[in-house]
């Protein structure tokens, strides 16, 4: 517990240096913060279900991704309303920093039950969440084809215009 | 003038040809029958900063077509877009508007392009019977491809919102679907100017070249790709490789470490030049160089990392600035040299129907360049209207602010505190003057200055 909450602060510290540190330093930082923001999620997770339920576990596996989307959120706030910026929790971005941290998680899941179980079981909140971004990442691929991670782009704010009009 | 204070035959035919082509021109009034006006390429790129270029005394990028159009023309040394963003300030081009006034807002979402705009390509038909072409990139927020009245040749593409691709571009050709017939788009763009001027080499044309160079992702020609991949790259104050990763600065499409995309964007500006190079050559081939005006600007320019952005919406000088020049014989009469006068994109359209002879209509906020261009003496313009308009999910707000030849004062929406820049002292914007001695002492005059450019007054000279 102690060690995933030290990841969490790690993470933490690493994005206040890299805004603040001169550039050669930040250039150095943001390694750092990148390998927590990507690898902090499933090292937490793991170190806490050592110890603790899977619910709890999973409180600490997301720390460090719900930072990075409150941030984020707060930063767009300035500029959009709140909707917007709800919106924005569903951006390209917003959903590929999710998934580094959602799909090893639910895979680590699926590997403790099977070393405390005997028995591989896909059921309830990791098999959900391996069906959601299977979806994502093949519609992805299919939207992306050719065109790279333009047409993704095009295609969310597309739904942006939907949902939030056009003038 | 040569060396020894003599003019040369050519100097002298030069000097009688402006004479006689200004004299017809001297100022806005109709098209005059059995007089050819001169014939125009108007070669529009994007997202191309002010100072990525040979002639602006850049320490690497190549551009000598380029370079040759400032030597045998004029630059505009103080050029700029009223607004930094590709679909508003080609709208301005267009239009000689501002975006509040022929509301295309921003890329995306807010305000479209309604048909019922005139464009002065639409003008130039009407009144002094060009032959007009539209060839590249539109991008108007929208739905389908507009009705351009006065286009007799209209080339673009729609794909990625409008923004096309650098290879194998689907195109769309006065309303058919077409494949390009090379795979590099800037060339199939210039071979389908080329084709069209030889066309119409018989009757006064006007092209409207409009590349999608140098927008990202960032595709030189294939032979040039490694043009500068051992440039040195010297970031600006405050940026490192990664800014275009973090803080909402990736929706900029810097998909690479600042350095890398720099060097990417510089080769596909000297990709875009060689092309230009093709055109002028073409000009040359058909006996049409010096019976054509060729003009060059851009959209708006781009961050590559100052104030910590890497994309274009902030009203900041390398966001707002324009290469701009023009070559023009018989109108230019001192070639090489640069205008200090402030020129806008605003001006491009008024500018052009000037040319042509043609009355520029009341309703462009624009005004004709060509008194600055025929003398450094004449009178330019002393304060305009730049803004912005927020566009989901980028960082820049809604913005109105007034530059003057001095200062660059800007009010955000939200919560966003006020701006004052001496750009003269201070050309990097490092110093904001609000709250300063001089600031208080300037402020209320700008203040008052951007209440009146938003009621539409003019500070034209």
């Amino acid at each position: 517990m102690i060690a995933a909450l030290a990841i969490f602060a790690l993470t933490i510290a690493l994005w206040v240096a890299y805004n603040a540190a001169p550039p050669r330093v930040a250039e150095v930082v943001i390694f750092g913060y990148a390998a927590g923001l990507l690898l902090g999620p499933i090292v937490s997770y793991c170190l806490a279900r050592r110890v603790a339920s899977a619910r709890r576990a999973l409180a600490f596996g997301l720390a460090i991704p719900a930072f990075w989307l409150v941030k984020e959120m707060a930063r767009v706030s300035a500029v959009f309303s709140v909707p917007e910026t709800l919106f924005y929790s569903l951006s390209p971005v917003s959903l590929g920093i999710l998934s580094a941290a959602l799909v090893p998680i639910a895979v680590a899941e699926i590997l403790f039950r099977r070393r405390s179980e005997g028995r591989w079981r896909l059921g309830g909140a990791p098999g959900v969440v391996l069906g959601v971004f299977t979806v994502l990442a093949v519609g992805s691929a299919v939207v992306g084809y050719g065109s790279g991670g333009n047409e993704i782009f095009f295609r969310y704010i597309a739904l942006y215009r939907i949902l939030f009009g056009a003038a | 003038m040569n060396k020894d204070d003599r003019f040369t035959r050519r100097e002298v035919l030069g000097l009688l040809g402006a004479g006689a082509v200004g004299g017809s021109l001297g100022g806005p009034h109709r098209a005059r029958a059995g007089k050819r006006p001169p014939n125009v390429v108007f070669i529009l790129s994007d997202n191309h900063r002010w100072d990525a270029w040979g002639g602006a005394g850049h320490p690497f990028v190549q551009t000598p077509h380029l370079d040759r159009l400032a030597r045998e023309g004029l630059v505009f040394a103080n050029a700029f877009c009223t607004t930094p963003l590709c679909s508003p300030a080609r709208a301005s081009f267009l239009t000689g508007r501002y975006a509040w006034q022929h509301e295309v807002w921003n890329n995306a979402e807010r305000g479209i392009w309604r048909d019922a705009n005139v464009t002065f390509l639409e003008l130039l038909k009407s009144q002094a019977d060009y032959a007009t072409a539209f060839i590249g990139k539109w991008h108007m927020p929208g739905s389908g491809l507009p009705r351009l009245r006065g286009v007799d040749h209209f080339v673009t593409f729609v794909i990625q919102d409008g923004q096309g691709r650098y290879f194998d571009c689907p195109l769309i050709v006065d309303g058919r679907a077409t494949a390009s017939a090379v795979a590099y788009l800037p060339e199939e763009l210039t071979n389908r100017s080329i084709a069209f001027i030889r066309e119409h080499r018989d009757e006064p044309f006007f092209v409207y070249l409009s590349h999608k160079a140098v927008h990202p992702p960032w595709s030189p020609a294939p032979d040039q790709r490694d043009l500068y991949a051992d440039a040195e790259i010297v970031l600006p104050a405050g940026a490192n490789s990664w800014t275009g990763f973090t803080n909402g600065e990736i929706w900029g499409g810097f998909d690479r470490p600042i350095e890398n995309a720099i060097r990417s964007y510089m080769a596909t500006v000297t990709s875009m030049d060689r092309e230009i190079g093709r055109l002028l050559a073409a000009l040359d081939d058909l006996s049409l160089l010096d019976r054509t005006v060729v003009v060059y600007t851009s959209d708006n320019g781009l961050l590559f990392g100052e104030h910590k952005h890497v994309e274009l919406r902030w009203p900041f000088e390398e966001a707002i600035r324009l290469p701009f020049m023009l070559r023009a014989p018989g109108l230019v009469v001192k070639p090489g040299r640069r205008a200090e006068q402030m020129a806008l994109n605003i001006d491009v359209g008024p500018t052009m129907l000037d040319i042509a002879g043609v009355e520029i209509p009341s309703s462009m906020q624009g005004m004709s360049l060509l008194p600055a261009i025929r003398s450094g003496a004449a009178p330019g313009r002393s304060a305009w209207l730049v803004e912005n308009h927020k566009e989901f999910p980028y960082n820049a707000p809604s913005y109105r602010g007034v530059r003057t030849e001095h200062y660059l004062y800007v009010e955000y929406e939200g919560r966003f505190e006020p701006t004052l820049h001496d750009v003269v002292r201070d050309p990097k914007q490092m110093r904001n003057l609000i709250g300063t001695a001089e600031g208080k002492r300037v402020r209320p005059k700008l203040e008052r200055l951007l209440t009146r450019l938003k009621q539409g007054h003019r500070f034209d000279g």
